[in-house]
């Protein structure tokens, strides 16, 4: 990734190069679809302190044939943060995803409300205008292009038999821009490395043009260098593009490090959110993980390492 | 842009052998003519050995050709649907499902003739619900459907062969049997064929973007805003429907829905738009193929179309076993 992202946002003065980028972003606002994203209030380098909640979760319940994963949980997230989803395995997390990403159908008398909006009554391509979903296992024909993949990302925009437009291919090149994939369009996905091909599937979310993107453990199956790309990466949608953005990672440091906010789900399917700041202590992890874990400092970020 | 000229250019050279082998089937057997008097015979005046040839074999080579079409480009959506590369329609038994649902109602009422190719799609859905939710479980594991498949696909063939016996040999009438052969057909089967076929095949060219679809995760295409139960159910209809309407009138063909779809999987790509096109074509190619080499092989006896691509077919399947190879539509 050519631009470096801080590691400490809140900590930064603003430079001149971050700056002049942005002016770059809002000049292209008038001829780039992708960017009109409420860009002047979005396109700073924190997230807002206190920003209106995107989606507002009211008494959610959810069981699997016989085994209740977690009951009554509240919560909102708020707009235009990264927040995390946290918990150990089989706490609920990938469940939790499902259920905001409408793949699974709360159960009882829940409430997700979306932008205001039940998300019940969203349909299936109103929805796909609003979040876009990068998922953990992705498989695609091995000779597809990467134009004609992260092209797909434009199917919730177009009829079934609507062919391209250059409003389209606008937001196709937009996307693979901001990924740092110029020039890779004609490249088949089999050529490319596992880093590349995830940053495909992130221009493909990003094509889709939508206020919010999740995304299911995105640094999984790749190596440190690539991991680092992709955060880098969804902190840039965030900061730049000013999308909401809603993450399962495993690591627990990534996901401090990345995270605005984390909701956190212990094993019990209670539920605990915070900052990363206010949660990153050694109680907050033995209630999570039912682990013990030492928490430490690393310059000034918090570290998270588990003695054998 | 140099993979398109290629692929035009694949696309002229099939298109040229199957129209060479066109007038080469025309011309092979008791009677020839030379190319100029078939022109002068089909369209100036009337000439004898044109009006026979005309007559006994022009059916059999369009139905050749629409059948093959049909078959093919039914087993690349099947390929596409069940992300299985061995799902061929007549393995799986949904090509014994519809023939054997189209002897029966001719068997039984001659009269329905004109109207069989609707039974043989009833036959050819009931035979592709039940392989279908007999493997499925949670998902569909492609060695599950191919083992289901052919249980079913023994059942509907026994059916079939003991039903042959007990009407008699030509109860079937137009040509109808299981083991695919081409003999005997007439212009009434192919206006048939061409009435039903040409519609799906139409449908199959409208679907094949949304097909490239079926390529991706089912949780990918969900969050594209695509229902992707819809969309199999339709993608499915429409190939069972090509593969009915290709066994109701030439019987079984095996493997050439397999086949086809792979070869031109190597030639064009795996992008459904250029896809099926080519395995339309190719499939035409081959089944025209299969049906002159029977006709010539062993003259003057005719060995079943059917026969030589389950011969041809076979040793592919066991090698497309083999490789193993993970497929993604």
């Amino acid at each position: 990734m050519a631009e470096r992202t801080p590691r400490h946002p809140s900590l930064r003065p603003e430079d001149v190069s971050s700056s002049s980028r942005r002016e770059q972003l809002r000049s292209s606002v008038e001829t780039s679809p992708l960017l009109d994203l409420n860009a002047q209030e979005h396109a700073r380098e924190r997230a807002p302190e206190n920003s209106k909640p995107i989606f507002e979760v009211r008494d959610l319940s959810f069981a699997y044939a016989n085994q209740q994963v977690f009951e009554g949980l509240s919560f909102d997230i708020a707009e235009g943060k990264i927040t995390a989803l946290m918990g150990a395995n089989g706490a609920g997390k990938s469940t939790l995803f499902k259920l905001l990403t409408k793949n699974l159908k709360p159960q009882g008398q829940a409430h997700i409300m979306l932008d205001g909006r039940d998300l019940n009554s969203y349909r299936l391509s109103e929805l796909a205008k609003k979040l876009a979903v990068v998922w953990q296992n992705n498989i695609a024909p091995h000779d597809i292009t990467v134009h004609d993949l992260v092209a797909y990302g434009r199917v919730p925009h177009k009829k079934a038999f609507q062919s391209m437009s250059h409003e389209d291919e606008a937001a196709i090149a937009e996307a693979l821009k901001f990924c740092d994939l110029e020039g890779y369009e004609d490249r088949r996905m089999q050529e490319l490395s596992g880093g590349q091909q995830q940053r495909v599937w992130i221009a493909m979310g990003l094509a889709q043009q939508t206020p919010i993107m999740f995304f299911d453990e995105p640094t999984s199956f790749l190596d440190v260098r690539y991991q680092v790309m992709v955060l880098r990466l969804i902190r840039r949608l965030n900061r730049e593009l000013g999308l909401t953005v809603v993450v399962i990672l495993h690591d627990i440091n990534q996901s401090f490090e990345l995270c605005d906010e984390v909701i956190a789900l212990r094993p019990d399917g209670s539920l605990v959110k915070g900052s990363p700041q206010k949660l990153a202590d050694e109680d907050f992890l033995r209630d999570i993980y039912e682990a013990d874990l030492r928490v430490g400092m690393v310059g000034e970020q918090v570290v998270v390492h588990a003695p054998l | 842009m140099k993979r398109s000229i290629l692929i035009t250019l694949i696309f002229i050279g099939t298109a040229a052998l199957l129209l060479g082998l066109f007038f080469f089937a025309i011309n092979q057997g008791s009677i020839q003519v030379s190319f100029a008097q078939l022109l002068r015979g089909l369209f100036v005046e009337y000439d004898p050995n044109v009006a026979a040839i005309y007559d006994l074999r022009f059916p059999r080579i369009l139905v050749a050709i629409l059948g093959g079409a049909a078959l093919a480009v039914a087993g690349a959506l099947f390929q596409a649907v069940l992300r299985n590369p061995v799902a061929d329609p007549s393995i799986i038994g949904i090509s014994s499902g519809a023939a054997l649902a189209s002897v029966l109602v001719i068997g039984l009422f001659p009269a329905l003739y004109f109207s069989s190719p609707i039974f043989a799609i009833i036959g050819g859905l009931v035979t592709f619900g039940i392989v279908y939710a007999l493997s499925y479980q949670g998902g569909l594991a492609p060695m599950r459907v191919v083992l289901v498949g052919i249980a079913v696909n023994a059942v509907l063939v026994g059916l079939g062969e003991g039903l042959g016996v007990i009407m008699g040999g030509g109860a079937g009438g137009g040509g109808v049997s299981f083991t695919g052969s081409l003999a005997m057909l007439t212009w009434s089967d192919v206006s048939l064929l061409a009435w039903y076929v040409t519609p799906a095949l139409i449908a199959a060219a409208l679907l094949s973007g949304r097909c490239n679809l079926l390529g991706l995760e089912d949780d990918t295409v969900r969050s594209l805003g695509v229902n992707v139960t819809t969309l199999r159910i339709m993608v499915s209809f429409v190939a069972v429907t090509l593969v009915s309407l290709a066994s109701a009138v030439m019987g079984v063909i095996a493997f050439l829905g397999l086949i086809v779809p792979h070869v031109a999987r190597l030639l064009v790509g795996s992008d459904n738009r250029v896809l099926l096109p080519y395995c339309a074509l190719g499939g035409a190619f081959l089944m025209l193929l299969a049906d002159t080499v029977g006709r010539l092989i062993a003259h003057p006896f005719e060995i079943h179309a059917g026969i030589l691509m389950a011969i041809i077919g076979g040793p592919m399947f066991i090698m497309l076993l083999r490789s193993g190879k993970k497929f993604y539509g």
